[in-house]
């Protein structure tokens, strides 16, 4: 360090201990000052002036994300049964509905949607409908008396629509340690041909 | 002149027994650091027993090492050096001895009640009230024979290690008392008579002030005695130790709530707390640049003396550690490190390397002067030195990178604006192989810990049979005479001292009225006191007076009696050490955990649960985000409902019987703090709490579980995470479960 030695020595002595009467060095004292003005200067800026507080950030932040968010409902166009089996198609909005499934809805469905807590999704049978508008409503609204969230509280609005289509992919999957089905048997096919085959519901 | 001698002996056993339950509990304290970081490689090392698990056993680490460790030292290193910077032994033999056999006493109570679960729950302030007491006492015990010391004394004047030691025991004693307020419920709980956001702020003032008075001001008051003294060198500058000890004590004070940025505290507080810390930058440097540059002209002794190699170390870290620390508070910064392990690696930058290497280089330095015996072996503490240095680059370089990493992951969105990290486990499994380094590195420190332990054993070994006792000599006090000369003014050449301004402003550059501080011990105490209280005033007053702080909710109500018995098992567990419940205002935090917390949601939380650390996920709104069964079967084994969870399991809490019995003292206790409960509600308590517990169980029961749960803890437990940050959402006072609401 380059600072001057005077090195004068005080006359006092503590148990053998000496002090220099050194004074401060500059770069120290100004690297203090500098901190209160910094401080001095903060409040006005952040909390009185253009800075703005954490609260404002947030809403700043959050402002950006409904917009995105709006542009991909309107470019999501009407949600129906088509629309959900179109989405179920898609190969890259599957990988993500995939990723989406491990992390939210793993915990009670099974890894598989083979289902744990919460029913098994890859049979044919639905305690509130098969039709993929009342898969895509059940998401959304949740059966919270029995423990299913309402996710579309939850999720943006295009991952619903997305959760959905992947339900259907989940179909027939036949994964090991199946829960039992619980529910109505529900049959596209049958469906489309004529009402009658959906008759025999409690089985 | 002619002046009566006086003769005298230092008191060195107890300076011996001190330095003995320094090592014995470092090792133990170290030790149960290493458990807990084997524990967060992988769970196994819970073991599945409840008075390790890491929830009880991390409360157990840090007290070991601060209060135990850190502890004895400061006391061992204070009754050698006070002795003798004040030429006089220490006023009572017995007091010394109650101070020794007393603080030992509070360890072993430690160690027994946090492993039991027996805890406050407010960090570095866990134990429960009885012991409270006892450490009030000591630590009164402790001050007495300081003062008395200092009446006693043979020197005019106080050196600067001695003004750090007033200022931690001044201080400890005010953050020990105020943070410790509370109304106990039973023998082993009691609630802090804060709550939410003030509870918060206290604890954080004395979280903050515990590292800077407990931690900082004694170590730097060992760093004046023990490194001149090893490097036989003066000290760099009388006058930067004047201005960097009142600047260190006034500021520090101010800096607690930086560890509530983005939290639901007013930010008016957080503000300030960032600036003080950027403030107290300098005044930290200062007693680095006066350790450091006290050894100028002696750094060819650095080379071969293992002692000096420790000092510039430990003096380094704390360099760097007080560098960082205004670098951590500054709010942009702490929006990434906060809840991360970057505030473990700062931490242990500053224990490991600065506390830790202090004490080491005191002890190996105080050996041969108490044992009377030259040092067993320089060579084992030289490679003691290099083991231990390894071992903390080994713990602090990786878990600087976890924290960063983990830090990024939880901030980092996709370009559809979801997170892109939104399974929590992937970003602790990301940070496995920093965990098992960190192992590696604490296993190596602790090593180190061990040689010193043994060459201390070995060179008592060769004590001598009975220990010689010096008989110093030294003149009787002399009256305190104001010197009439003062020193020759460069002004009075000038003549410019006439002019009345400028004698003065010559008398405080030169430091003149601290000399005569100096010399009066007792007016010196109160002006710390006087420092630390008032700065202290600032941030207290406002925090507790602004209505505005904590604007009311309405739909908020007290606990049920069944929540607020699953919240004492909650406290109890520890879970706080691993999860938080503070959402903050943070697009990455509200995606991933839901609404951001309010002040107004934590009137009724005494103590807070804020937590400082997210080893897991927040839990503020975990509440009706999963089904009861979930709960049950992830308490019991987590991995089986999460794969690769490193949360411990807790299956006692599914045979271990709920206390019904105790609920009523708990609710007893909340309304003399001011909770609203009618004296009805306190009658049937118990009724209302088996009745909630009973429809828990069944509708377990229904989904295959099996029946008898109503009466374990498990239920109690789960009905405190339901209800956790659902108030916000409900209707004000809508008839609430069990009839709690007002
Ligand atoms: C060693 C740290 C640790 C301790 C102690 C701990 N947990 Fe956890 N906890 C975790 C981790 C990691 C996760 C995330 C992985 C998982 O879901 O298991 C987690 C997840 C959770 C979740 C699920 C949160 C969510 O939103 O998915 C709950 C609820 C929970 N813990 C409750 C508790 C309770 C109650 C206690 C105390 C009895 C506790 N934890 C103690 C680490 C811990």
């Amino acid at each position: 360090m380059s600072m001057p030695e005077k090195d004068k020595i005080l006359d006092h002595n503590f148990d053998g201990i000496q002090e220099y009467d050194n004074p401060l060095p500059r770069w120290w004292v100004y690297i203090f000052w500098a901190t209160i003005v910094f401080a001095v200067l903060y409040v006005p800026y952040y909390h009185f002036g253009p800075g703005g507080t954490v609260a404002d950030e947030y809403q700043a932040a959050m402002k950006e994300y409904y917009e995105q968010q709006s542009a991909a409902i309107l470019a999501m166009g009407e949600i129906n049964d088509e629309a959900i089996v179109t989405f179920s198609r898609n190969e890259g909005a599957m990988e993500e509905a995939k990723a989406i499934f491990r992390s939210k809805c793993m915990a009670c469905h099974g890894m598989f949607g083979e289902g744990q807590i919460g029913p098994n999704l890859t049979d044919p049978y639905w305690i509130h409908g098969g039709k993929p508008t009342d898969i895509y409503r059940t998401i959304h609204d949740g059966v919270v008396t029995k423990g299913m969230l309402a996710w579309g509280n939850l999720l943006p609005p295009a991952d619903v629509v997305k959760m959905a289509g992947y339900v259907l992919t989940l179909q027939g999957t036949n994964p090991p340690n199946g829960k039992a089905p619980e529910g109505e048997l529900y049959q596209p096919e049958a469906e489309a041909e004529g009402q009658q085959a959906a008759s025999a519901g409690d089985e | 002149m002619n002046v009566q001698m006086e003769s005298f002996v230092y008191d060195d056993k107890v300076v011996r027994k001190f330095v003995l339950a320094t090592v014995v509990w470092g090792i133990v304290g170290m030790l149960a650091g290493l458990l807990a970081a084997l524990q967060l490689a992988d769970p196994l090392f819970n073991f599945e027993i409840p008075w390790i698990t890491f929830g009880r056993l991390r409360p157990l680490h840090t007290n070991a090492v601060i209060f135990a460790f850190a502890g004895n030292a400061i006391f061992a290193g204070v009754y050698y050096s006070l002795q003798r910077l004040l030429k006089t032994r220490m006023w009572s033999d017995l007091l010394s001895n109650i101070n020794f056999w007393g603080w030992q006493l509070i360890i072993v109570a430690a160690a027994i009640t946090l492993p039991l679960g027996i805890t406050q729950s407010r960090e570095y302030a866990e134990l429960e009230w009885p012991i409270d007491i006892a450490i009030t006492l000591i630590w009164v015990v402790f001050a007495l024979n300081v003062f008395m010391t200092l009446k006693i004394r043979r020197e005019r004047h106080l050196y600067v290690a001695i003004w750090f030691y007033l200022a931690t025991i001044i201080t400890i004693a005010i953050l020990h008392i105020f943070n410790n307020l509370w109304v106990p419920a039973t023998w082993t709980d009691s609630y802090s008579i804060y709550a939410g956001v003030q509870d918060a702020f206290m604890q954080w003032w004395y979280g903050h002030n515990a590292v800077g008075f407990l931690l900082t001001t004694p170590f730097l008051g060992l760093m004046y005695y023990y490194m001149p003294k090893a490097a036989n060198r003066p000290v760099f500058s009388y006058k930067l130790s004047i201005l960097h000890f009142w600047t260190l004590i006034f500021i520090y004070i101010w800096a607690g709530p930086h560890h509530l940025h983005y939290t639901a505290l007013p930010e008016w507080a957080s503000t300030l707390g960032m600036l003080f810390s950027v403030m107290l930058w300098m005044p930290s440097w200062g007693g680095m640049l006066n350790g450091l540059l006290t050894l100028r002209g002696a750094w060819h002794k650095v080379a071969e003396d293992p002692i000096l190699k420790f000092f510039v170390v430990a003096v380094t870290f704390y360099g760097m550690s007080t560098f960082e620390g205004p670098l951590l508070s500054i709010k942009k910064v702490n929006y990434l490190s906060h809840y991360t392990d970057w505030t473990i690696a700062h931490v242990h930058a500053g224990a490991l390397g600065w506390v830790g290497f202090l004490v080491f280089g005191m002890l190996y330095w105080l050996a041969p002067r108490i044992f009377q015996a030259e040092l067993w072996s320089k060579k084992l503490s030289e490679v003691h030195f290099w083991v231990g240095t390894i071992g903390i680059l080994l713990y602090i370089v990786p878990i600087y990178a976890a924290g960063l990493t983990q830090g990024l992951m939880w901030l980092t969105f996709d370009d559809a604006g979801r997170l892109a990290y939104p399974d929590f486990v992937e970003t602790t499994q990301k940070l496995m192989p920093m965990y098992w380094a960190r192992v590696v590195g604490g296993g190596l420190y602790i090593t180190g810990t061990l040689m010193c332990a043994w060459n201390l054993l070995m060179t008592w070994k060769r004590r001598p049979a009975t220990y010689e006792q010096t008989v110093h000599q030294a003149p009787a006090l002399a009256p305190n005479v104001r010197p009439t000369v003062e020193s020759p003014s460069d002004l009075e050449a000038s003549g410019a001292h006439v002019a009345n301004v400028a004698y003065r402003l010559e008398y405080f550059m030169k430091a003149r009225w601290h000399a005569r501080w100096e010399a009066l011990p007792f007016f010196f105490s109160l002006m710390v006191a006087l420092a630390v209280i008032s700065a202290s005033l600032f941030e207290i007053i406002p925090t507790f007076l602004i209505k505005s702080n904590v604007p009311t909710i309405s739909s908020v109500t007290p606990y049920t009696p069944l929540e607020l018995a699953g919240r004492e098992i909650y406290i109890s567990e520890g879970c706080y050490n691993c999860h938080s419940q503070m959402v903050r205002p943070i697009r990455a935090e509200t995606e991933r955990y839901g609404e951001y917390s309010k002040p107004g949601e934590f009137v009724y939380d005494h103590p807070f649960q804020w937590g400082s650390r997210r080893i897991g996920p927040d839990l503020h709104r975990v509440g009706g985000k999963y089904p009861d069964l979930w709960h049950l079967r992830h308490m019991k084994d987590p991995e089986s409902i999460t794969p690769h969870s490193i949360m411990p399991p807790f299956p006692w809490l599914l045979t271990e019987d709920l206390e019904y019995e105790k609920i009523p003292k708990f609710m007893l206790a909340m309304k003399r703090l001011g909770v609203p409960y009618d004296q009805g509600e306190l009658d049937r308590a118990i009724d209302y709490a088996r009745a909630q517990a009973k429809g828990i169980a069944d509708g377990l029961v229904e989904q295959g579980e099996t029946s008898g749960l109503e009466n374990k803890k498990i239920v109690a437990l789960i009905a405190y995470l339901q209800r956790l940050g659902t108030d916000i959402k409900k209707e004000p006072a809508a008839g609430t479960p069990a009839a709690v609401s007002h």
